[in-house]
């Protein structure tokens, strides 16, 4: 009974976006608030089928009879395909060819038919699909032809289309007929997306049926396996000692690192950064801490602007493979070239890496009306915007190792791991950490081997600088560890192998870390 | 092989010994700063990075130079500029008052150092005599910034453990957790009046009440009126109201009037209205400085 109950539940809520979703035309007027009667008049005749070939259920003389009933006002035509085709309201009224297949595209879960036709309560749905089979069948009136099926349903052109579900069984039939078009064996709805295409090739309607569940995800098969794959490939490395496999942390940064017992000099390194003072800053931007004060920033300095523009090149190929410092030989340095050598990290712009305003893709129509303008956007499953996102990133900075979502990922976890309910690590020393982690990115100097000991050691500097110290210092070092698994001992050799690889510049100017720490006030 | 060679132990700073050494090579005297890097421990000491990424910021001919890090396995080596003195032991080596030229000169140098800090977003929040490194050229340089720290965004969770008791500022002892430049200038007006009394402390407190006692019974005990907000500060306590009683001319008798006027502007209680370091260099006490002090830019 509860069993019943329940599916009468799925069912309605099926038909209420069934419903919903058909009764969207082009122009964005809703047309028909009588349909919902309509088809609970409809007879119930359906309700015993549930095989798994084709079944055509012919509708006699009710459909048919609605239509022209409604159709009045209109210039009369006495084909069905037109009368049909006003009743089916995403077509456009003068469509021609109103030859409609239902094609089943990459989408989700489509059991619904099966489901509907053992439950006692979903005649009605079952005939307004029922009304959808119809137009369906005068496509088959029409062109009648297998070929042209496919030729439209190619011109879909939706990435995923799998060819093997766009032949749905075929029927010539008179205009009253209704057909239902079932999965059999051969056609199977699960999973998919389904359009109805008219011959043209214009999809008309296209819908996903998303079965109710409160683990909705779970549902979906594909994308649990694939989330899992992905976690697999990023996801916590077993607690060894990165030492222990015989890399260093320094060999991983690409910096040279010290021969036994050996002193290495880092005299070169303690240039100043070439960064404005608060003075030339206050006087350029007056405390205008936005993105384009820095670009603006770029533009006074001539050379730097190439840097600049180089992340945003996508034709940058020629990386350098080697890191700065070892190239430069201790014997022949001189200042000048260590003052260049500087300008690697000098312009630092906080929202170039992490663009704010990647969050979204193209999957956005805009419409514009005469009086008004409105855009829909396009449900898209979270991994195909991931995808999309990453794949923009990639294009922008086509030698970083790491993606997108994987950056927003890490630094959502070094949020984490500050914020603690005893005493946590104030959203400044977050931001600075940012700054130092995104710094090493553009530097080419993060891998997926060591990107968890640099964030955790980023954190840690930046922590340090912000007066954390004592058992809240102890406190967020053990949070590092555990949060991203690595061990204390490799922790502390990142310490300073970062620090060198960020030239000790932990010094940077409020213009480079106000962003980030903006974006944590913002989001906490 | 060693490029330094160690001549003598001069101290135990911070988070070190500190040794003074000769460059084998070109017979340079600096100073070294030992660090120990313990993996098990919490990796490189604060104050060894403040130091570190402070002072690479910061070169200038009023602070003291970091010449090099040298980093082994087990530590790590920071190599100063070395001075021949700070400005405590130069007290103790004055035989006899101060020359209130010698003052002016090292206010002035002490100022242009900290302006240069501030200019660059730098707090040094430790600033005393034995900080200040005096050498033969009678120039002086501000040492130590273990304790440095940006202030770039202001964020309420800056340490109040701040600042050798006698230079700290009533705001930090009010527990003020916000603040900025200001901290400084009130330890540079603590050392002016110590160098003009040929290095007497100011106000040589034995805990936090007896400091603030102290300062208060010579500027007065502050209110709402004269300092908004002062009784919103974390520590803050009701004190005895004293009256500004004693006048500047019984704590410094031989600084002349306008060198008291400056005295009076770096020690003030509110710390909103303490006067910043370029304000102060460009004081009228400065006027007939010694044009070789002033104009010699770094």
């Amino acid at each position: 009974m509860a069993n019943n109950r329940n599916k009468y539940e799925k069912a309605r809520r099926r038909l209420a976006a069934v419903t919903f979703l058909s009764n969207i035309s082009l122009d964005g007027k809703i047309r028909d608030p009588g349909l919902l009667q309509i088809v609970e008049k409809s007879p119930k005749n359906d309700k015993t089928d549930s095989g798994s070939k084709p079944v055509d259920i012919l509708k006699d003389k009710e459909p048919t009879v609605r239509n022209s009933v409604r159709n009045k006002n209109k210039p009369l035509n006495s084909s069905p395909v037109q009368r049909l085709g006003a009743d089916n309201h995403s077509l456009s009224s003068d469509s021609e060819h109103t030859n409609t297949i239902i094609t089943p595209v990459k989408g989700v879960n489509t059991s619904f038919i099966r489901e509907r036709c053992s439950s006692g309560n979903t005649e009605s749905f079952k005939d307004k699909h029922g009304s959808s089979r119809s137009r369906k069948t005068h496509l088959v009136t029409l062109t009648g032809a297998n070929a042209d099926e496919k030729s439209s349903s190619e011109s879909l052109n939706f990435g995923k289309f799998r060819t093997s579900n766009t032949c749905i069984p075929e029927h010539h039939a008179l205009t009253k007929e209704v057909r239902m078009v079932r999965p059999n064996k051969g056609v199977s709805f699960r999973d998919e997306r389904l359009a109805i295409v008219p011959g043209q090739g214009a999809p008309c309607v296209i819908f996903s049926t998303i079965p109710y569940s409160k683990t909705v995800r779970n549902a979906r098969s594909d994308l649990r396996k694939d989330g899992v794959r992905r976690r697999n490939t990023s996801g916590p490395r077993p607690l060894s000692a990165i030492t222990d496999n015989g890399m260093d942390p320094f060999d991983l940064l690409g910096l040279e690192r010290e021969e036994n017992g050996q002193e290495i000099s880092y005299s070169k390194l303690l240039v100043p950064s070439k960064v404005c003072t608060r003075e030339q800053y206050k006087k350029m931007y007056e405390g205008d801490f936005t993105e384009k004060s820095n670009w603006k920033i770029a533009n006074r300095h001539p050379h730097v602007i190439a840097r600049c523009f180089s992340y945003e090149s996508s034709q940058r190929t020629a990386i350098p493979s080697s890191p700065p410092h070892s190239s430069v030989d201790m014997k022949s340095f001189d200042w000048d070239e260590g003052t260049l050598l500087s300008q690697k990290y000098v312009q630092y712009c906080p929202n170039v890496l992490d663009d704010p305003e990647l969050i979204a893709g193209k999957h956005r129509t805009l419409l514009t009306f005469t009086s008004y303008m409105t855009s829909i956007i396009d449900y898209v499953r979270p991994q195909d915007l991931k995808k999309e996102l990453n794949d923009k990133f990639r294009e922008k900075f086509p030698h970083i190792k790491l993606t997108l979502s994987k950056l927003r990922s890490i630094k959502k976890e070094m949020r984490k791991i500050a914020k603690h309910d005893s005493g946590g690590v104030d959203l400044l020393s977050v931001a600075q950490a940012y700054v130092y982690f995104e710094k090493l990115i553009l530097a080419n100097l993060i891998n997926k081997d060591n990107r968890k000991l640099c964030a955790g050691a980023c954190l840690m500097l930046s922590a340090k600088l912000n007066d954390v110290k004592g058992e809240a210092l102890k406190a967020l070092i053990e949070r590092i560890e555990t949060t991203f698994r690595v061990n204390r001992k490799d922790l502390m050799r990142f310490e300073f192998a970062v620090l060198v690889a960020l030239e000790f510049g932990l010094h940077v100017p409020p213009y480079e870390v106000f962003p980030h720490y903006q974006r944590l006030l913002h989001d906490s | 092989m060693q490029k330094y060679e160690k001549l003598e132990k001069i101290g135990e700073g911070t988070y070190g010994t500190v040794f003074k050494a000769k460059n084998k090579e070109t017979h340079e005297i600096v100073a070294l700063k030992r660090v120990r890097l313990d993996d098990d421990d919490e990796g490189v000491p604060s104050s060894a990075l403040r130091e570190i990424c402070l002072l690479k910021e910061l070169k200038h001919k009023n602070i003291v130079r970091l010449y090099d890090v040298l980093h082994s396995e087990k530590k790590l080596t920071l190599v100063f500029e070395h001075c021949d003195q700070d400005l405590k032991k130069y007290f103790d080596s004055l035989n006899g008052e101060i020359d209130l030229d010698v003052v002016k000169s090292f206010m002035y140098q002490l100022l242009r150092g900290l302006a240069f800090c501030h200019s660059h977003n730098v707090l040094h929040r430790d600033l005393k005599p034995q900080n200040l490194l005096i050498n033969k050229n009678g120039e002086l340089k501000l040492a130590d910034f273990g304790l440095a720290r940006a202030f770039g965004i202001p964020v309420k969770c800056y340490s109040a453990e701040v600042v050798t008791l006698w230079y700290r500022p009533p705001d930090v002892l009010f527990g003020a957790k916000l603040y900025t430049t200001s901290i400084d200038m009130w330890s540079a007006g603590c050392i002016f009046a110590e160098l003009a009394n040929s290095g007497r402390p100011l106000f040589p407190g034995s805990d936090v009440d007896d400091q603030l006692k102290r300062i208060f019974k010579l500027l007065g005990t502050p209110n709402e009126d004269t300092w908004p907000g002062v009784t919103q500060l974390p520590d803050y306590k009701p004190l005895p109201v004293y009256q500004p009683s004693l006048g500047l001319a019984q704590v410094v008798p031989r600084l002349p009037a306008r060198g008291r006027d400056l005295l009076a502007r770096l020690l003030t209680c509110n710390p909103a209205l303490r006067m910043p370091a370029d304000d102060a260099m460009a004081h009228a006490y400065f006027h007939d400085l010694n044009p070789s002090v002033k104009n010699d830019r770094c």
